[in-house]
């Protein structure tokens, strides 16, 4: 057998094994009864982070259990404060498919004004964990308790610097604390996630921030001291830290994952999930996991979970996290030094053109005999265009057509190779004959589909 | 300490096969334009939850330290930077593979990547705790000073065209404009497109720029093969003593600016090596080969994105606090297995943190392998046909764009930025100053964000703080200087 026909029985083989592996190796018979595929989890934050590394133990411990027939696929839309990956979420099918983990950052993405929407646009399926938040200062700072810290900001409004994540939990946590205390305010800046906030406390360049538990507990050698900790009781594991309610101040918080359906989801869907959700939470390798971390294995479903989810709302809605505008107009400062320095590259080029024409043909000659040559030979800019073309129609049927990305690849791959090996009509046959491009636009798609999907678990489109 | 030697290397077995399987895997996504060692090591974070904390951190860093040397690559052969910390290496390791010295740059690259490597381990090694209290001294206004020293040095590496430099430096800060303010987190200039708050992602627009314009390039050709290497000399590959004496100096400095930028969080691999390449440039004999194919370029470039990964561990390793993309992920997987870094992780787990440690080492010493012995056969890479190579890139940039975040729309950016790059291009507008105002604006932005809100609006901090005053000092200079240097010029050859 020629080498041909080795690689064709190669690429007929993997094919066999994908569509066979398909058919028969997945295991699962179709039958009407939810879930009978797999339900994405789409989590709106990166890979690594609290609410991700939350949403992956709840996933293996799903898996791990049994407590559903199908698998949990987490899927990361990180950024923009967590309204990419809601926004995909409330725009998917509300057939039970697609579900969402999400703290508070829901609540005060709308209350801030980021987003239009909020938990009015989701149906909840259940509250779970819950990790309290500790009000932090520097080692050498004279505030002791929460109280001298309030009096100081009271007393001083707008000079205490406040480390905060801006329009997120942690800035809400200040902005009830202020609420709490009338005529004491605190000066916020952005900073960002617990390792930024902890730097800035212990460099001295914000005064307080708050944290949550479990990064308090990892920073406190570092150089922080806890004025006050917003669980109703002291937490066993730090006792010495003061609540805030026992010093006199209504904050009474925990930072937990909310479990959310797209809205108009079937009920019975959403109490099936909140089941599974309950059972994993009292799952014994999940309740060690949440030990380690000083989160509580909490679990609220149904109308519990609707009432605190209300009174949340309500918390979020009553302050008001406009801060005072004390920034430059940077889009418009960037725009005009785009504006003024195109205006003197377009001045310059118009000037100089003929000279500067001159000189890099002068410079070519001098460096490479070929280049210039090749200048000669106009470039086909038709072909930038069709390639262009070619992509954004491929794009559009991945976006939009329901057929396989590895057939609709398989079809791109062909047409990229004809478009850039520069075949006229004539030598098509050619490309079947003479070269293994066809076999290519075949094992490629099937090869990175393979990997993508089974190893790295990201559904392709 | 010794037990984790023995551990590491004859005890158990496996951690070296980790070490190995990591840096493979690591310097193959490096390679691959689209696939990021971030990406490689987010997704393979899940495979390690059946693993010993200590073997999972094993295969991670080993991933780290591929991939940042693996972009190298296909930055020398094909003018695609397979990562982002690699951009600078297409300024002169194309130039030098077009020239036919394709097996020479890959061997500088390769050398400098090592020697970068070591140096940053051993400020890792010795340093890691006293060297991070450091970083928290420095406020977020000594941060946009020293940010905005990089940004000016757009100035200095574009001399050959001031305007155009600066024009597409601009145009760079101006493409970070829409989506959320990095100082206030309020989204702007979305045009009403949701998903565009988050603005336009580095990853998309990197690929976009470098990878698809080069493929949009190539399509327009008429040349058989890709244009880029026309006779690959594998020669050169391994390079001689009097060469590694040459290039000692250079490779020295730069790891030690990589070292410190990677120390400094939110500033990873992309600008230690624009700063490497910049210093070498101004110290250098002769400045004007620089981006037309110099041995200083590529052995600066390399050098400083590798010391980087030792710089940026110090602060995640003693303090938590991750320096780059990467070590935030890995900063998760930590907290994944339990362990809560910082300063508790060298009281209770010390093992973990020599671990981590001596796999930097390890890895380092078996990446140099590697890449040596197959050198040879990547470099063969750009003598296959445009036929073959370019769908497969093509399939490669539009499943990682669409990977980052599982959404087309990042796809479409890659493609718009693609089309952006090539014209860019025909225009004779350079494309570094473009990533670096891309890369560096959002960061000069919070710092000054941030600095002014903690200063109620005031600039004073700026020149009283001595940190910011001295790096402001500096960019004044480098704006400068370069100006000055022209005018001289002029007025000498006038008289």
């Amino acid at each position: 057998m020629s080498q041909r026909n080795w690689i064709r029985l190669v690429v007929l083989l993997v094919v066999l094994a994908d569509i066979g592996w398909r058919l028969f190796g997945s295991g699962s018979t179709a039958n009407d009864q939810y879930p009978n595929r797999a339900i994405t989890l789409v989590v709106p934050f990166g890979p690594g982070g609290e609410s991700d590394t939350f949403a992956r133990m709840i996933q293996k411990a799903v898996k791990d259990n049994g407590f559903l027939d199908q698998e949990i696929v987490v899927k990361n839309v990180g950024g923009a404060g967590a309204t990419i990956g809601s926004g995909q979420a409330r725009k998917a099918e509300p057939d039970g498919y697609t579900m969402m983990i999400l703290h508070e950052a829901l609540i005060t993405a709308q209350a801030s004004g980021k987003v239009s929407y909020g938990p009015e646009s989701f149906e909840p399926i259940a509250a779970s964990g819950k990790t309290s938040m500790v009000i932090a200062v520097a080692e050498d700072s004279p505030y002791r308790t929460l109280t001298e810290l309030m009096q100081a900001a009271k007393e001083a409004p707008n000079e205490l610097v406040f480390a905060a994540n801006l329009g997120a939990p942690v800035h809400y946590a200040g902005l009830i604390l202020e609420k709490d205390f009338p005529g004491a305010h605190f000066r916020y800046t952005q900073k960002g996630g617990g390792a930024s906030r902890f730097e800035a406390v212990i460099g001295g360049h914000a005064d307080v921030s708050a944290f949550s538990l479990g990064e308090y507990v990892s920073f406190k050698d570092g150089g922080l001291r806890a004025v006050a900790i917003s669980s109703a009781e002291r937490h066993p594991e730090v006792p010495e830290i003061q609540t805030a309610l026992e010093q006199g101040f209504n904050f009474v918080h925990a930072n937990m994952h909310f479990w959310w359906f797209p809205k108009g989801t079937d009920p019975q869907k959403v109490s099936l999930m909140a089941g599974v959700i309950a059972r994993c939470m009292a799952a014994p390798e999940v309740r060690e996991k949440l030990a380690l971390r000083l989160s509580e294995p909490y679990i609220a479903t149904g109308g519990a979970m609707q009432e605190m989810l209300q009174t949340r709302i309500g918390k979020i809605q009553s302050v008001d996290a406009t801060s005072p505008d004390v920034l430059p107009n940077i889009p418009l400062w960037v725009s005009i030094a785009t504006a003024t320095s195109l205006l003197v590259l377009v001045v310059r080029r118009l000037r100089h053109s003929d000279s500067d024409l001159q000189q890099e043909t002068t410079e070519l000659i001098e460096e490479e005999p070929e280049a210039v040559e090749r200048k000669g030979r106009l470039p086909r800019l038709g072909n930038a265009g069709l390639f262009v073309l070619m992509t954004a129609l491929y794009l559009l049927a991945l976006e939009y057509l329901p057929i396989d990305f590895r057939i609709i690849t398989a079809i791109y791959m062909l047409d990229v190779a004809v478009l850039c090996g520069g075949y006229k009509n004539e030598d098509l046959q050619k490309l079947f004959t003479k070269s293994y491009v066809p076999e290519m636009a075949i094992l490629v798609p099937l090869l990175v589909h393979f990997v993508f999907q089974s190893f790295f678990s990201i559904q392709l489109p | 300490m010794n037990e984790v030697i023995y551990e590491l290397t004859i005890g158990d077995p496996v951690n070296l096969l980790w070490v190995g399987i990591g840096t493979m895997l690591g310097i193959l996504v490096g390679a691959i334009p689209g696939l990021t060692g971030a990406m490689l090591i987010a997704l393979s974070l899940p495979l390690t939850y059946s693993m010993q904390p200590a073997e999972a951190m094993v295969l991670l860093v080993s991933m780290y330290v591929g991939s940042i040397s693996g972009g190298l690559i296909t930055a020398t052969l094909l003018r695609m930077p397979g990562t982002p910390a690699s951009v600078i290496t297409t300024l002169d390791g194309y130039p030098m593979a077009r020239a036919g010295k394709p097996g020479r740059a890959l061997g500088l690259g390769i050398m400098a990547s090592f020697v970068g490597g070591l140096i940053s381990w051993i400020f890792l090694a010795l340093l890691a705790e006293p060297i991070s209290h450091l970083s928290t001294e420095l406020g977020d206004f000594d941060y946009f000073a020293l940010v905005l020293v990089a940004l000016v040095l757009i100035a200095s590496i574009s001399s050959k065209s001031l305007a155009a430099g600066v024009f597409s430096g601009f145009l760079g800060i101006l493409v970070t404009i829409p989506g959320e303010s990095p100082a206030t987190g309020d989204t702007r200039w979305t045009l009403g497109i949701e998903q565009l708050n988050n603005g336009f992602d580095l990853l998309p627009v990197l690929i976009g720029l470098f990878a698809v314009s080069q493929v949009i390039h190539e399509v327009t050709s008429r040349e058989k093969q890709v244009e880029s290497v026309s006779q690959v000399a594998p020669e050169g590959i391994l390079l001689g003593a009097a060469d590694w004496f040459r290039h000692l100096g250079n490779m020295i400095r730069s790891s030690v600016i990589g070292t410190w930028v990677g120390i400094l969080p939110g500033i990873g691999a992309n600008v230690g090596s624009v700063m490497a390449y910049s210093a070498s440039k101004s110290v250098s004999k002769d400045p004007d080969a620089f981006g037309t194919g110099s041995e200083e370029g590529v052995v600066a470039s390399e050098a400083a994105n590798n010391a980087t990964i030792g710089g940026a561990l110090i602060p995640l390793v003693a303090m938590g606090i991750p320096g780059s993309v990467i070590d935030a992920i890995l900063l998760g997987a930590l907290i994944l297995h339990g362990l809560q870094p910082g300063v508790l992780l060298f009281r209770n787990n010390p093992e973990i943190v020599y671990t981590i440690i001596l796999t930097m080492l390890l890895a380092n010493v078996v990446m140099f392998a590697m890449m040596v012995l197959s050198a040879k056969w990547i470099s063969k890479l750009a003598t296959i046909p445009r036929v073959y190579l370019l769908p497969v890139v093509i399939v490669f940039c539009v499943v990682g764009s669409y990977a980052l975040n599982n959404r087309m729309f990042d796809v479409w950016v890659m493609l718009g930025f693609g089309v952006a790059g090539f014209v860019m291009e025909r225009a004779t507008i350079p494309l570094a100053p473009f990533v670096i105002g891309f890369v560096l604006a959002p960061i000069a932005e919070e710092k000054l964000g941030a600095g002014l809100q903690a200063a109620n609006g005031s600039y004073l901090p700026l020149v009283t703080r001595p940190v910011a005053l001295l790096f402001l000092i500096v960019s004044v200079v480098l704006v400068v200087w370069p100006m000055m240097k022209t005018w001289l010029r002029s007025r000498a050859k006038e008289e």
